[in-house]
């Protein structure tokens, strides 16, 4: 059975819009795409890292699949090691309309039941299913209850603006903290399992 | 210059608030009692909301003269009644509670120069309307989280609307029961 683990980059205000790029998501007027950059660190990149070396596979929204799809299969050389990773590795995607996944390694998910097609895919994983971006679909993993943790990467600012990873009207959920780690520039990794 | 250092409890979503105003999402335990408590010399002086101040008020007197009390909340007892408290309110009321100033509004300049008077720090306790007035004015020197391992779902947001802020992480500190303190100044 495989764990789901949501691990997001947020701002200590919780958003979680356009971590990476300027143009990444501009949706709603947001200004300031790109945030992430003068706090990712070698910490940050040991932790992401980690949780590649434990995951089995991607879930992820329609549209963090259209920002990885564009910039993994090309990305940097720097970068060279995640974009193996990224690359090479299962991703589910769900989308409300079909289409065709030109990214290598693309399951589709889409109509009918969701949630029971992302249970099913659950049995047949035996380690991690990493989500990250996908601020819709883990709305829908909150609601039906299937995230198993939470590793979120606090960086140290407010924006006051933005897209939030926790939406207004999620069920109550009691969380067990798993562990607590701090990077040189300041990010705070928490990492908290569902209590059931 | 007096720091301003606000606290507040919040939910793992970022709620300081649940919407029905209810507390059972907070931790207070023996361990957070000894956190609070050990930081109470920091301060003088305590700013308030309304409703933050009617919840104090409906408490801490009484606890001074409850024989039943932990060390750690006579402490705070004791510190919370010899304190200055300053409480914003639009409303006018007549405090019960002694060493409490009325204010009708957030003044900016009336805190600047609470801030260069000689004492110790300022504390601001919960207050989520307070903190966002003053976080829009650049008034808060320091930022105390304590993150409760809970996702509330919904309540009310400490930061909305308010202009971007830079911090520099502090302290990181794990409690017994799983909340967090995290610890911010306010960059440059």
């Amino acid at each position: 059975m495989g764990k789901i683990i949501v691990s997001e980059s947020i701002t200590l205000d919780g958003v979680m819009q356009s971590p990476g790029f300027p143009d990444e998501d501009t949706e709603g007027g947001f200004t300031y795409g790109g945030w992430i950059a003068s706090y990712w660190d070698e910490d940050a990149a040991r932790v992401t890292e980690e949780d590649f070396t434990n995951a089995e596979a991607f879930l992820i929204g329609r549209k963090t699949y259209d920002i990885w799809a564009k910039y993994w299969p090309s990305a940097p050389s720097e970068e060279a090691d995640a974009a193996t990773f990224m690359n090479s590795t299962r991703k589910y995607v769900v989308s409300e309309t079909p289409f065709e996944p030109e990214w290598e390694n693309t399951r589709l998910i889409t109509g009918g039941d969701v949630v029971e097609q992302i249970k099913t895919i659950k049995t047949q994983v035996k380690k991690n299913i990493l989500v990250g971006g996908s601020g819709q679909l883990v709305q829908t993993l909150m609601e039906a209850g299937l995230v198993d943790e939470y590793e979120l990467m606090v960086v140290p600012l407010v924006l006051g603006t933005g897209k939030r990873l926790f939406r207004e009207g999620n069920p109550r959920q009691e969380l067990e903290l798993l562990g607590t780690k701090t990077t040189k520039s300041g990010i705070a990794v928490l990492t908290y399992k569902v209590k059931v | 210059m007096r720091k301003i250092v606000m606290y507040n409890m919040i939910s793992v979503d970022g709620y300081f608030a649940a919407p029905d105003g209810s507390l059972d999402w907070q931790v207070v335990d023996e361990e957070f009692d000894r956190y609070a408590a050990s930081t109470m010399q920091e301060f003088d002086t305590v700013l308030f909301g309304r409703v933050t101040y009617d919840l104090f008020a409906g408490f801490w007197p009484q606890a001074l003269h409850d024989a039943s009390v932990s060390a750690e909340n006579m402490t705070i007892a004791r510190a919370l009644s010899q304190w200055q408290k300053i409480v914003f309110s639009a409303q006018v009321f007549n405090p019960d509670w002694q060493r409490t100033q009325v204010l009708h509004e957030v003044n900016a300049n009336f805190l600047k120069s609470l801030k260069s008077q000689p004492g110790k720090n300022i504390a601001l306790y919960g207050s989520g309307t307070i903190v966002r007035q003053l976080s829009r004015f650049g008034l808060i020197d320091e930022y105390r989280f304590m993150v409760n391992p809970v996702i509330l779902g919904s309540g009310k947001l400490l930061f909305d609307g308010v202009s971007p802020i830079k911090l520099d992480l502090v302290e990181e500190r794990a409690f017994d029961s799983g909340s967090i303190l995290l610890r911010y100044h306010i960059n440059g």
